[in-house]
């Protein structure tokens, strides 16, 4: 077979890729490395501003336009790319160079160019990036620009997507996945929880009834969150919403529904015993999936549905009416709740952020500015002697994605289509693998890490209607 | 004389019923149930005439009516709302002291579907809904205190409604525009106009609103140049503007019950007068 290949520059190039896409194990298509096309030749509509960057006013200020509005092209777009337009904001000529790279979904750099620029005092520099229809492979790409002039330095980069819906996922989770969880539930059970609900009246309001909650977890976790109950006499809807990445949650008063917000461990007063810095508290315990950082927090969060159970008779809480909610980490986690534990009435995955790790990482990569939490696992790979096949076989034990086919809960998922963060890929692979029929997607074509009105406007009917309230 | 009062107490019984829906807005959300049982009383002693001039009733003539309806809904989908009215009116024209004219009845019922065009960010709601009037009484014709064209017809209406989110914030808002054809001739035109603006109080248990309601209905043939069997006592050509203030509580998770006064502020060939409404807000 290798014979086949003569070596020569542009056959080495697609041996590799083929070479690096055989060892992944999640589908990876070899693809050709781009090639621009001529703006010359490209009658090109600029549509409406997808990203703005005005990181510094004083010198250069650059923009990025899409071809289309949302980023995400399909085959009927006959041009497909963007515009990077800078502004000089001195007055002064700069001279310059844009070294852009555009990396696919799976880190591996498809074309790289260096341009020189020069632009005249208060002018302006505009470079359209065209790519021909054929090119592309459906999935979410990357490009990165460093943009440094003799008075500026920056990178941005931007996020696109072509006919996403036709990626072809083949995932495989680890055949021990369902055990290694049957295993921890075990461990949990085996863990004394002394739960503990104390009254707070000095944050209760009209509304409801504030509680400081207290329980143990495995390997010396020690979980605190708020509950709080509306005042009445009728058994409560809960949503329980888990705290994301070291994001403390505090207490969420609502009229008609109770309200457990968990944080687990390593963020707010939960970080007895796990007091890491942002960057380590991820990766702590990372070599071995038994005792790595999100197998606790996953099962801290499990706990917390069961404190909700214990609970319920004297809290007044409806058990047959819980919500799981979270946003980022706390995303993955309620994910993982459906999954393993059938006491759900729905949840609400938002812009999870430890899913799809293998893509996450590869996208990361893929990045000049590689982004957290893609950052944090590459600097641990790259410092502990450890591979990152190694490590990304371990996080698939805590992949959302690998969940997913044992939900069979509604879901509300709202991501974002260019998180730098998190490629919306890794979610297209989670949404893809899912096999429950109620599901809600919520796709924010215009926002970057944080989403729109909409969607919590959506999230709130979302709610209601699966508690059947007005 | 007597017959523009016939045809201006006519005229007031009609336009009780416009109106009542003007919270109706907002989606009812998928599976979900709303009702809003109402009780409005009314009560003119005088009327403007076609030129916009106020007069007094004859004989201390005053126009009473006692309005009941069950509006409601139920919400077919998240974008779809099957929506109904059914009022129950009892009116009574009194000169000195002594009943003139009584009736009761079941006046014109309305079912239809809402269908929201668009959510925009789930805020705010814009929506286009199609009823079918169908009148809940026989044909009475010559008899001059009637509820309704006694006539077929459909409504049309264009609403947005939603909550603010960032100026103002919890405020909501009510706004439709309609309008009403009925399907025999002779009948009018009405094109009609609710703007409601509410505050949220004391976290959200208490609310207050404004409701401003414009009403115009026009036809191009003469009241007595008909011929159909439509009662010539009615007035087809008039016009009034009326203010609503409203004042509600939720009593708990699924009832808020409400208040309002309102009055006639303005019109032509129409009676003036004012009244109050208690309603609730029913959703399960």
């Amino acid at each position: 077979m290798l014979q086949l290949f003569k070596y020569s520059p542009s056959n080495f190039k697609l041996l590799a890729i083929i070479l690096i896409n055989s060892c992944c194990a999640s589908c990876v298509i070899a693809q050709k490395p781009l090639k621009f096309t001529s703006p010359a030749n490209n009658s090109t509509v600029v549509v409406p501003l997808i990203y703005g960057y005005n990181r510094d006013n004083t010198s250069i200020a650059s923009t990025i336009k899409s071809f289309v509005k949302d980023g995400v092209f399909t085959r009927k777009n006959k041009t497909i790319g963007y515009t990077l337009h800078l502004v000089n904001k001195l007055k002064e000529e700069q001279t310059g160079v844009v070294k852009m790279q555009i990396a696919n979904g799976s880190g591996l750099v498809l074309y790289k160019e260096e341009l020189p620029f020069t632009i005249r005092k208060r002018g302006s520099f505009k470079k359209d990036y065209v790519f021909a229809q054929g090119q592309l492979q459906p999935g979410f790409y990357v490009s990165s620009m460093d943009i440094a002039t003799n008075r500026y330095a920056d990178t941005i980069s931007y996020n696109f997507g072509y006919e996403p819906k036709k990626i072809i996922v083949k995932l495989s989770a680890p055949n021990d996945f369902v055990s290694f969880w049957d295993n921890a539930k075990r461990e949990l059970n085996n863990t004394q929880p002394n739960y503990s609900v104390t009254p707070r009246p000095d944050l209760s309001t009209k509304i409801g009834d504030a509680y400081e909650v207290e329980y143990k977890s495995i390997d010396k976790g020690i979980i605190y969150g708020w509950l709080t109950v509306p005042k009445g006499s009728r058994n409560q809807p809960v949503l329980y919403k888990i705290s994301d990445y070291q994001s403390e949650l505090s207490p969420e008063f609502r009229g008609n529904m109770a309200v457990l917000c968990i944080n687990t461990r390593g963020t707010g007063a939960s970080n007895q015993n796990y007091t890491l810095p942002y960057d380590q508290l991820g990766v702590y315990n990372l070599k071995d999936k038994n005792k790595y950082y999100l197998k606790g927090a996953y099962l801290d969060a499990l706990r917390g549905l069961d404190l909700i159970s214990y609970f319920a008779p004297t809290m007044k809480l409806n058990v047959d009416k819980i919500l799981a909610s979270g946003n980022g980490l706390g995303a993955s986690a309620a994910a993982m709740l459906a999954a393993i534990d059938s006491r759900l009435k729905g949840i609400i995955v938002e812009s999870p952020s430890f899913i799809g790790m293998r893509d996450m990482i590869n996208f990361g990569e893929g990045m000049t500015d590689i982004s957290f939490p893609a950052s944090m696992f590459k600097n641990y790979y790259s410092t502990q002697k450890i591979s990152k096949e190694t490590v990304i076989k371990t996080l698939e034990y805590f992949d959302p994605v690998y969940f997913a086919p044992y939900i069979n809960c509604p879901i509300l998922t709202g991501f974002s289509l260019h998180n730098k963060n998190i490629p919306a890929q890794s979610v297209y692979n989670f949404i893809a693998q899912l096999r429950v029929s109620k599901k809600d997607i919520y796709e924010c074509k215009d926002c970057e890490t944080t989403l729109d009105k909409g969607f919590y406007g959506f999230k709130e009917a979302w709610i209601k209607e699966r508690f059947g309230q007005p | 004389m007597k017959n523009r009062i016939i045809k201006t107490l006519f005229t007031i019984v009609l336009l009780i019923g416009i109106g009542q829906t003007s919270f109706a807005g907002f989606p009812i959300g998928n599976g979900r149930w709303l009702l809003v049982p109402t009780y409005t009383r009314y009560a003119a002693d005088g009327y403007w005439n076609k030129d916009g001039i106020s007069s007094s009733f004859p004989n201390k003539g005053r126009y009473q009516s006692n309005y009941l309806g069950l509006y409601g809904g139920y919400g077919m989908g998240r974008d779809l709302d099957f929506v109904f009215n059914i009022p129950y009116v009892r009116q009574t024209y009194i000169e000195n002291g002594v009943s003139q004219e009584q009736l009761s009845t079941i006046a014109d019922m309305t079912f239809g579907l809402s269908y929201f065009l668009n959510h925009f960010d789930y805020y705010k709601h814009l929506s286009i809904t199609g009823s079918l009037i169908i009148p809940g009484y026989s044909d009475t014709l010559q008899t001059y205190l009637l509820p309704g064209f006694g006539s077929t017809g459909f409504e049309a209406k264009l609403g947005l409604a939603g909550t603010n989110t960032n100026k103002l914030k919890d405020t909501y808002y009510d706004v439709e525009g309609g309008i009403r054809t009925y399907f025999n001739s002779g009948t009018p035109t009405v094109f009609f106009a609710n703007a409601t603006f509410g505050v949220p109080l004391d976290a959200e248990d208490w609310k207050i609103s404004g409701t401003l309601n414009a009403v115009s209905a026009s036809s191009p043939l003469t009241n007595n140049s008909i011929n159909s069997k439509l009662n010539p006592f009615i007035n087809r050509n008039f016009n009034y503007l009326r203010g609503t203030l409203a004042i509600g509580r939720r009593i708990d998770r699924n009832i808020a019950l409400w208040a309002s006064i309102f009055r006639d502020f303005a019109g032509t060939s129409i009676g003036q007068g004012k009244g109050f409404s208690v309603f609730a807000v029913i959703k399960f």
